[in-house]
């Protein structure tokens, strides 16, 4: 009776663990691991100058990853490295200015990134993203706004997908970018589009 | 309808010709180095396009008025003592330079509303002039050239057009008597 009751305890334990071990496993395979895919993605930031026009550029170069757990969005989590070398602008003069030491300083600081701090989800399709931004070796909080637009199964390349509306406002001068106040506004505008595949599987492309 | 040959040209003529030649002349180096400019002067760079622009643009009005009033009030008759050859010379480089005035201009105005960089025209730097055509870096290198062959070949007329003036003055004409008190 007593090796009975002593077997018992031990299946009883062993269940309890199992349970256990569920409890803590089962959010984290709810969050999917997305890779972001910037041929489809776009990073493109706009100033207004002298309150007259609006001049816009763009990021053509950048990698990051975007672990988003739909049911806790608060455990999601986005890494961005952007290529600042690679920065676009209309004229080629422009794009040269912006790499100078007044504005990005590629020659020192070639890369710009941003990590989440936490995310906070208003509605299913609604994020706030908080995080810090790395510019020029200097690093800011940065809040984004991100609107989940499409999340399906891409069928031709067996994919999960997800594409995302980023926006955001940053204030350059916070980053040491003070050149050309009287032209160029102190404010930035960014709408990146992105668009995430689900990463350890075969990419279709 | 027949327009009698006037006496000499009239205030408003000699008004539009000194004003035009002032203008071209400013507009001209002015095009050369704005666009020389580093994009570090940002703000001066901005101010001197914008400038050019508003020379352009009154230089465009200022020919087209000045066309009009030549065909409604006509102008002097030609110096009897003027050899044929000369007078058919002096004709074609009068019409070259009102057709340079205000083709050069208007390619001007093309060239800026084809820029990539989508920098606004404004007239005397507050009136907006609507781009009637769109961004098109193919056409815009294109219409570059031609807008800087066109503004050479406006001042190099200009001044061969002034040295000859010059020349008939010294001569005994009183031309340039002639376009400053009429």
């Amino acid at each position: 009776m007593r090796a009975q009751r002593q077997q018992r305890r031990w299946w009883l334990a062993g269940y309890l663990g199992l349970a256990v071990w569920l409890a803590a496993a089962l959010p984290a395979m709810a969050a999917s691991l997305y890779r972001i895919d910037q041929r489809y993605g776009r990073i493109v930031f706009s100033v207004s100058s002298l309150g007259l026009f609006t001049t816009e550029g763009r990021f053509p170069s950048f990698v990051g990853e975007f672990l988003l757990d739909v049911d806790q969005p608060e455990r999601s989590h986005i890494d961005v490295n952007i290529d600042a070398d690679a920065v676009e602008m209309p004229l080629q003069e422009q794009a040269d200015l912006l790499r100078s030491d007044a504005y990005f300083d590629t020659a020192h600081h070639p890369t710009e990134h941003f990590v989440s701090t936490s995310i906070e989800a208003l509605s299913p399709e609604h994020y706030v993203i908080h995080g810090m931004l790395t510019i020029r070796g200097i690093a800011q909080p940065q809040d984004l706004d991100a609107i989940l637009q499409d999340q399906h199964l891409d069928k031709d390349r067996r994919l999960e997908v997800a594409d995302f509306v980023v926006t955001g406002r940053i204030k350059r001068s916070a980053f040491g970018m003070v050149a050309d106040r009287i032209m160029i506004s102190d404010t930035v505008t960014l709408d990146i589009r992105i668009h995430l595949t689900m990463s350890g599987q075969p990419d279709g492309h | 309808m027949v327009i009698e040959p006037q006496a000499s040209w009239s205030r408003l003529q000699r008004r539009l010709h000194w004003t035009m030649a002032a203008l071209v002349l400013l507009a001209a180096p002015m095009g050369v180095i704005m666009v020389g400019l580093p994009f570090r002067d940002l703000l001066l760079k901005f101010v001197l396009y914008q400038l050019h622009k508003t020379l352009g643009i009154a230089v465009f009005l200022l020919v087209l008025v000045q066309l009009s009033v030549h065909s409604w009030r006509g102008r002097p008759a030609w110096d009897s003592s003027l050899p044929a050859w000369q007078v058919r010379a002096a004709s074609a480089v009068h019409v070259t330079l009102f057709a340079l005035l205000a083709v050069t201009p208007f390619v001007g105005y093309l060239t800026a509303a084809t820029a990539p960089a989508k920098i606004p025209t404004l007239f005397l730097g507050v009136i907006p002039v609507p781009h009637l055509v769109g961004t098109d870096p193919v056409w815009f290198g294109v219409l570059r050239q031609v807008h800087l062959a066109l503004a050479g070949l406006l001042v190099l007329l200009a001044c061969g057009h002034a040295f000859i003036a010059v020349q008939h003055h010294r001569h005994g004409k009183a031309t340039l008597i002639r376009m400053l008190r009429g």
